[in-house]
């Protein structure tokens, strides 16, 4: 600490920085980020992850593999190569490992594949929801120090990470992933239990609100790997003719519809759209009052050669993430709460002189907030909710820091100085059991 | 060396005389050309032969970039920390030092303590035996067990209740942050003021006693107030806004009141003379009075004299200096016409000399021909107290108001009534209208000001009686609690 730098003064990149004043303390450390879509690893310390592995495998049924009942298939390759009989799935529930013995392999595929890392020389770093139960994370412990044998390894809240890789140490946290939307509030790094909220509105919903709506519509949902060749046409009563590719068998239909999702994510990337006010979007698209402001339209070419334009039916399934009433497909269960619903109830449950700091430092991360005009929309909603206190959201510009917000937390966080004394040890480990991690880790 | 070059021309046969001495070469001469005149040096350099513009690139790689000394050695180093209480060895790069040995590396790694171990901070909780709290901790509310987990929470989240509030689950019992916190400073207060009693503590201790008072009540009537002000609808945060702003504006006009009334004060205020008046109330005391007034007032008329004396002589001030100017019968209208005419007639006789003016006024004093006002304006002739030297606009002398408001608002309202910003033929009388016009519209915009001031606050008036009737059962309001007070300047107007 010699001399402290003046903040317009930007350090050379051959000059080492002060070491208090960066804090960090690379200790060449793996974070790995389990999701319902994606698993993400990557070493700590780094902006992004290394290693974005889709987290649904493949099973190929064969007798003579005991341990899964078949060949199991993991990595984006391997999952949308069209094979007799492989059957997609997903190991993960909820945000929260169900099949453990498949997610122990796709972490191993993420880190020695893919990383090309020997999991026993690096400490780990592995996110986890809030709601884990306690199973689960002494599950996590036994695995990662008995199956990878990690020196080291530490089991961190996913709203933590987030908040953090935000700059902020208390942050109400929005994370609109794949599986879930969840809002946490995170005090001094701490998540608070009773503030949390988590709804299944998230990527995954929209999927399922689109595909019914192209059902619908009587859209045929062919996806691009089955499509031989198309031509294009407009007129759903006369469709062009369905040339399809013939693979000798027919796909299982989890790949069909993992493909089809392919398509409609595209669809969510680039048709989509939030519509930005709250409360005045049409109940009826049939019958939308005369004066009413609509949209522009788009038009998007389905794989088979169908194109349509698109107006304000595209802000239906978007609409039903703050309004879930209006969702296309009617809702099996209980109707959940929509985001700003859950922001709100998660304020109510948390103590009263931290509301207005939590209102001013919301965070919203995760792959679905980059739908179009999320954000306006969620600040709309939020002001008209409170409109005393400061509402402020931020949210990162760069998608790749929005998606992986959580990763990025736990690069800054396992490559700090000051965090090192809270890594779990496999000297501790066999001390004490997996239990270690709940009174380590809370 | 000649000696030689001739042997090989000889050598060669080649005659000596055939060949010329060579000429050493015309010593390159460089004109130096005068520059013509007109020409401006950097112009002048600019003509003749220049190297073209085109800049010669050399096909070549970059050079090599210079480092400063040579490149330090890193090395993966193993390291321990003190603030864990296992041994774990993590490993991380250190930069070595040249001409370090290894033992001597090792040496200083034992020496030195990991540099972020001093982040590992613990806060001091109170701790009490269990004869302490047999004595004094008993409580109906709180078993011992449940006392024992609140003070290790307490450790763990380093006293941040709203954490401690959100983790504390005890056998299904609900407690709020403020049970919590009650019970927590009751304890402290208890073990402390049995450890020492309160007469016997030492300042710090007693300000720490008294600190850890904690009145619960309160704290859940302020919590409420709390989530009342988050919950406002938006009328009363428009409400709340608007009390604030007129608020301020009561304050700003309270103490521009206040500092107007002491001005009328200070004005008002007489000079207290200090000395007795007893010298003055003889005859002879009054007379030498009189002449000291007359002295003093004198000396000021010297002075203002003195200060123009170029101009001492079209000026009513000058008489005194010079009595022979006019008799002292003159009437005050007329002794300032009277040199002005003069001066006027001077004009006419191109003589500028000022100084001069009292023996010409005298002498040419007959010749003036009275002009009536008829005639004057005929003439255009014009008198003036004082005239400035030098040729100026007659716009420029018109005497505006001067405030900001004006300048800003008034070419709007000059605008509305169709009047030209700049007079197109500014005569004096055109201007004397101009400057009336100007003194109207400064009025105006006053009246107006004032109007929109009173009409604001039949406003406000009107919409709180509304508010009030809306409101009454609200009566623990913030809110009204606010307007209340931000009625009572208003009545003291």
């Amino acid at each position: 600490m010699a001399s402290t730098p003046q903040m317009s003064q930007v350090l050379p990149s051959t000059t080492k920085p002060a070491e208090l004043e960066y804090g960090g303390d690379e200790i060449s450390a793996l974070v790995l980020d389990p999701g319902t879509n994606t698993t993400r690893c990557g070493f700590a310390g780094e902006d992004t992850p290394k290693t974005c592995v889709p987290t649904y495998y493949g099973i190929i049924p064969d007798p003579e593999e005991q341990k899964f009942l078949g060949k199991l298939k993991i990595g984006e390759n391997a999952i949308h190569s069209v094979v007799d009989g492989m059957e997609i799935r997903n190991p993960m529930h909820d945000g929260i490992v169900e099949n453990w013995e498949v997610t122990t392999e796709i972490w191993r595929h993420c880190i020695e594949y893919r990383l090309s890392s020997r999991v026993e020389e690096h400490p780990l770093l592995v996110t986890e929801p809030i709601w884990n139960p306690l199973k689960k994370r002494e599950k996590t412990t036994e695995i990662v120090f008995e199956d990878f044998n990690v020196p080291a390894y530490f089991l961190v809240k996913s709203a933590v990470c987030e908040s953090f890789a935000n700059s902020k140490p208390s942050a109400l946290v929005v994370d609109v992933g794949h599986a879930y939307t969840s809002v946490t509030p995170v005090l001094d790094g701490i998540p608070l239990k009773k503030g949390s909220e988590r709804t299944p509105l998230g990527g995954q919903h929209l999927n399922n609100q689109l595909r019914h709506q192209f059902t619908e519509l009587g859209i045929r949902m062919a996806p691009w790997l089955m499509i031989k060749t198309k031509s294009t046409y407009t007129d759903l009563t006369n469709p062009a003719p369905l040339r399809t590719r013939d693979y000798g068998f027919e796909p299982h239909q989890s790949h069909l519809e993992l493909q089809q999702d392919r398509f409609i994510h595209e669809y969510k990337e680039c048709i989509s759209e939030t519509w930005p006010e709250p409360k005045s979007f049409p109940a009826d698209l049939n019958n939308v009052p005369e004066n009413f402001r609509g949209l522009p339209d788009k038009a998007y070419e389905f794989p088979d050669g169908y194109q349509r334009r698109f107006g304000l039916d595209r802000c239906l399934a978007p609409e039903s993430l703050f309004n879930p009433s209006v969702a296309p497909k009617p809702w099996t269960g209980e109707t959940p709460k929509g985001i700003a619903e859950m922001i709100k109830d998660s304020i109510d449950h948390i103590d009263a002189d931290i509301r207005a700091n939590m209102l001013s430092n919301i965070v919203v991360v995760g792959g679905t907030s980059l739908l179009y005009r999320f954000n306006e929309r969620l600040n709309q909603e939020l002001t008209a909710m409170f409109p005393g206190p400061r509402v402020k959201i931020y949210s990162p510009g760069q998608i790749a820091e929005r998606k992986y917000s959580a990763w990025l937390g736990g690069s800054i966080l396992a490559s700090c100085g000051a965090f090192h004394q809270l890594w779990i040890s496999k000297q501790e480990y066999d001390e004490i059991g997996a239990n270690i991690i709940e009174r380590r880790a809370k | 060396m000649s000696g030689a070059v001739s042997d090989v021309r000889d050598v060669l046969g080649i005659d000596a005389t055939a060949i010329e001495p060579r000429q050493p070469p015309l010593k390159k001469q460089r004109t130096v050309e005068k520059r013509p005149d007109g020409i401006t040096r950097e112009l002048y350099a600019l003509l003749g032969e220049n190297a073209p513009p085109v800049a010669v690139v050399e096909h070549r790689f970059k050079d090599k970039p210079k480092f400063l000394g040579t490149v330090a050695a890193w090395k993966e180093q193993k390291f321990n920390n003190p603030a864990r209480k296992d041994d774990l060895e993590l490993s991380h790069w250190v930069r070595q030092n040249p001409g370090q040995s290894a033992e001597e590396e090792e040496e200083e790694k034992q020496q030195m303590d990991y540099q972020f171990a001093r982040f590992n901070i613990k806060i001091n909780v109170l701790e009490y035996s269990d004869a302490e709290y047999d004595a004094v901790l008993k409580d109906d509310d709180w078993s011992r067990q449940e006392t024992d987990y609140l003070f290790r929470l307490i450790q763990e989240y380093d006293l941040r209740w709203v954490v401690i509030a959100d983790r504390f689950e005890f056998e299904g019992k609900d407690r709020t942050m403020e049970d919590l916190k009650a019970r927590y400073y009751s304890v402290c207060r208890n073990v402390m003021e049995m450890r020492t009693p309160v007469s016997m503590m030492s300042t710090e201790e007693a300000a720490l006693y008294n600190a850890m008072h904690y009145n619960k009540e309160q704290e859940v009537e302020r919590k409420r107030i709390v989530h009342m002000q988050l919950y406002r609808t938006p009328a009363e945060v428009e409400h709340e806004q608007h009390l604030i702003a007129e608020l301020r504006r009561i304050h700003d006009s309270h103490s521009q009141l206040l500092e107007e009334r002491e001005e009328l004060f200070n004005r008002l205020d007489y000079p207290q003379s200090t000395g007795s008046i007893a010298a003055y109330q003889g005859s002879q005391g009054l007379a030498t009075l009189a002449q000291n007034i007359l002295n003093s007032d004198r000396n000021k008329k010297r002075k203002s004299v003195a200060a123009a004396p170029g101009q001492a002589a079209e000026k009513e001030e000058s008489k005194p200096a010079a009595p022979t100017a006019a008799s002292p019968t003159v009437s005050r209208q007329g002794s300032i016409a009277e040199p002005a005419r003069a001066h006027a007639h001077q004009r006419t006789e191109s003589t500028a000399s000022a100084s001069g003016t009292t023996p010409l006024k005298d002498k040419n004093k007959s010749n003036i021909k009275q002009l009536s006002k008829a005639e004057e304006a005929q003439y255009n002739l014009s008198h003036h107290d004082k005239l400035q030297p030098g040729v100026f606009f007659r716009t420029m002398k018109m005497n505006l108001p001067k405030a900001n408001s004006f300048l800003n608002k008034s070419p709007a309202i000059m605008a509305e009534l169709n009047i030209p910003q700049i007079l197109s033929m500014p005569t004096s009388r055109t201007c004397a209208k101009y400057e009336l016009l100007a003194k109207e519209i400064a009025a105006l915009m006053d009246i107006r000001k004032q109007l929109e001031k009173v009409e604001q606050e039949t406003k406000i008036f009107k919409a709180q009686e509304a508010m009030g009737e809306n409101r009454t059962k609200r009566s623990a309001s913030v809110l009204s609690d606010a307007s209340r007070s931000s009625k009572r300047p208003k009545k003291e107007k």
